[in-house]
């Protein structure tokens, strides 16, 4: 082989595995960002009476601290700002946990759901190492997730300019970023446990009890004292807890879940290299 | 490298699956340009020698070597020298066999077509179809073309005509001859020894986890077993048929005689044609018979 012929065929690989993850799930990506884009256009309509329903903001301030701290990330509810409303509606809850639902079930899908059917050895008859696969599949969760959180901003920037929302790019930047980065936690372990026991439904429960708990500690961290010290190590409080719709991403809490996230990946691929396929 | 060199050499190669063992110390060549058909009942451990040859299983205790690269160790470079038939074949659904065999062209580093189209004649495979919606054998076919995909120098194939129709299967062994005689080392697993018998040069004979035997084919046919039926037109002398060279297990039903025949059917011939003989039946003793007749004690232990 000369080495340009060697050369092509690297690039002939380069990035193959990822494209086809892609193109296999692109019906149920499509799917998830029609859903999301759904959701944007529910609440942003909803907006305008909610914006003069004094009574309802009423209601929630009445509403008992540990209530609001389980439905918003910071447990400061201002309903008559767009950020503050979409901040308890779609920030607080149904964002982060459908983003996760997502990333968890293709996250357990891209090697432990495979290999339980049975497929990943079609794949791995070609000349293809683990961690490459590993890494692929990984990086095909990385744009399926950006792929959502696009549309996700995409939905809001069109929602708020149609209904005068104005809510502005950096803050729809912010926001969708801040999912992302939590769904991709998500999908992280899962796609780590996966890789390490060959079990989708492993990969799924922790990674869903990953981030319950790190929902959980948020909320209970803000009325149990003994929790307090707890709210740091969790990742929806790390990129969700300050309102990032309201006041922007904080690059710090981002950077560090997303290493996190990376070093799991990771250490799922060197125990996903030294085991036994099943 | 010396083509007379093994292409695949095992070693006291071990497997155990947890506490269970499923291989015991296998040493095994395959040599460039033959067929060697890996016999077992299943069960017998011969998926798990393919899939350690592939590196998808670690092996407990031996090696494996693929042109003298470690399976487990250098398993990439050894899959780019491999063509593999899953014993358990799952492909995507909903991707056709057309986009299939590109995809792994591609992770292969072929560029250009290796000859899909041409397989997909052969073997009468429907490249444009999702293959969900093809039927088992049909699937099975795709399979077979994605192992061959790209002339690879080693064929692992794990039952590969299970679910193949006569037809087809008669073209997959001609191709299995074509690319054997131009040097292709190929393995192949099956429980059926009929199979194995029209395309193998070699056979080897593995049973719970143990070589039993290697074999050309000629000695295996030498070693194997017709169970024998003779109806007469009256009752020969009851020690007739006690000495003939080959024939044993003989028992006498009246006019009807039993036996079991090994190797030459001459003495047997010789032997009968002293008596007025109205019906001869002679049967292949199954795989299964064949070595547990062979190897019984061996088998049990």
């Amino acid at each position: 082989m000369t080495a340009i012929s060697a050369a092509r065929a690297g690039i002939a690989r380069h990035g193959e595995i990822t494209r086809q993850a892609l193109r296999a799930g692109r019906r149920a990506l499509a799917t998830w960002a029609a859903a999301f884009a759904c959701m944007i256009a529910i609440y942003a309509v909803i907006w305008p009476s909610v914006r003069g329903n004094t009574s309802w903001r009423n209601l929630f301030d009445t509403l008992p601290q540990t209530y609001r701290a389980l439905f918003t990330a910071s447990g400061t509810i201002d309903l008559s700002t767009p950020a503050g409303y979409l901040g308890v509606e779609l920030m607080g809850f149904l964002g982060p946990a459908l983003i996760a639902v997502y990333a968890i079930t293709a996250g357990s899908a891209a090697i432990a759901g495979e290999e339980d059917r049975g497929g990943l050895e079609v794949t791995l008859s070609a000349p293809v190492s683990r961690a490459q696969l590993l890494a692929q599949r990984f990086a095909a969760l990385v744009i399926a997730v950006a792929t959502l959180m696009i549309a996700t901003g995409a939905a809001l920037w069109i929602f708020s300019a149609m209904l005068g929302m104005g809510l502005g790019i950096g803050a729809i930047a912010s926001g969708a970023a801040a999912l992302g980065i939590f769904g991709l936690f998500c999908g992280a372990v899962a796609v780590a446990v996966g890789a390490a026991t060959g079990s989708p439904g492993a990969a799924r429960g922790v990674a869903s009890l990953v981030a319950v708990a790190s929902y959980l500690i948020n909320a209970l961290a803000q009325v149990t004292s003994a929790l307090r010290p707890a709210r740091p190590i969790s990742p929806y409080y790390l990129v969700l807890g300050n309102e990032p719709l309201a006041h922007g991403l904080r690059m710090a809490g981002a950077v560090s879940v997303l290493a996190v996230a990376v070093a799991l990946v990771i250490g799922g691929g060197v125990l996903f290299a030294r085991r036994d396929l099943g | 490298m010396d083509s007379r060199e093994p292409v695949v050499r095992t070693e006291s190669l071990t497997k155990y699956y947890g506490r269970v063992l499923a291989l015991n110390g296998l040493g095994l060549e395959v040599r460039a340009g033959e067929v060697m058909g890996f016999l077992g009942p299943n069960g017998a451990g011969k998926t798990t020698t393919l899939r350690l040859l592939m590196g998808y299983l670690r092996p407990t205790a031996g090696s494996a070597t693929v042109r003298g690269l470690d399976t487990w160790r250098d398993s990439v470079a050894v899959h780019a020298r491999t063509g593999y038939l899953p014993g358990d074949l799952r492909l995507w659904p909903r991707m056709s066999a057309r986009a299939i065999a590109g995809h792994l062209a591609r992770l292969r580093g072929c560029s250009h077509d290796p000859g899909t189209a041409d397989l997909a004649k052969r073997l009468d495979v429907d490249l444009d179809r999702p293959v969900g919606e093809l039927s088992k054998g049909n699937r099975q076919k795709v399979g077979v073309l994605l192992a061959l995909l790209g002339d690879p120098e080693l064929l692992l194939l794990d039952e590969p005509t299970s679910g193949l129709d006569p037809l087809v299967q008669q073209e997959f062994h001609r191709m299995l001859r074509e690319r054997a005689d131009a040097g292709t080392a190929i393995l192949l697993s099956s429980h059926i020894l009929s199979e194995v018998e029209r395309v193998a040069d070699r056979v080897a004979i593995i049973r719970s986890g143990r070589l039993l035997m290697l074999e050309s084919l000629a000695g295996l046919r030498k070693k194997a077993r017709h169970t024998v039926e003779v109806r007469f037109g009256s009752p020969p002398p009851p020690d007739a048929f006690a000495g003939v060279p080959g024939i044993t297990d003989v028992r006498l039903d009246g006019s009807v005689l039993h036996c079991t025949m090994q190797g030459v059917v001459d003495p047997l011939i010789k032997a009968l044609g002293r008596y007025h003989v109205l019906d001869l039946n002679s049967r292949e003793a199954d795989l299964e018979d064949a070595f547990l007749a062979l190897y019984g004690e061996e088998a049990v232990q």
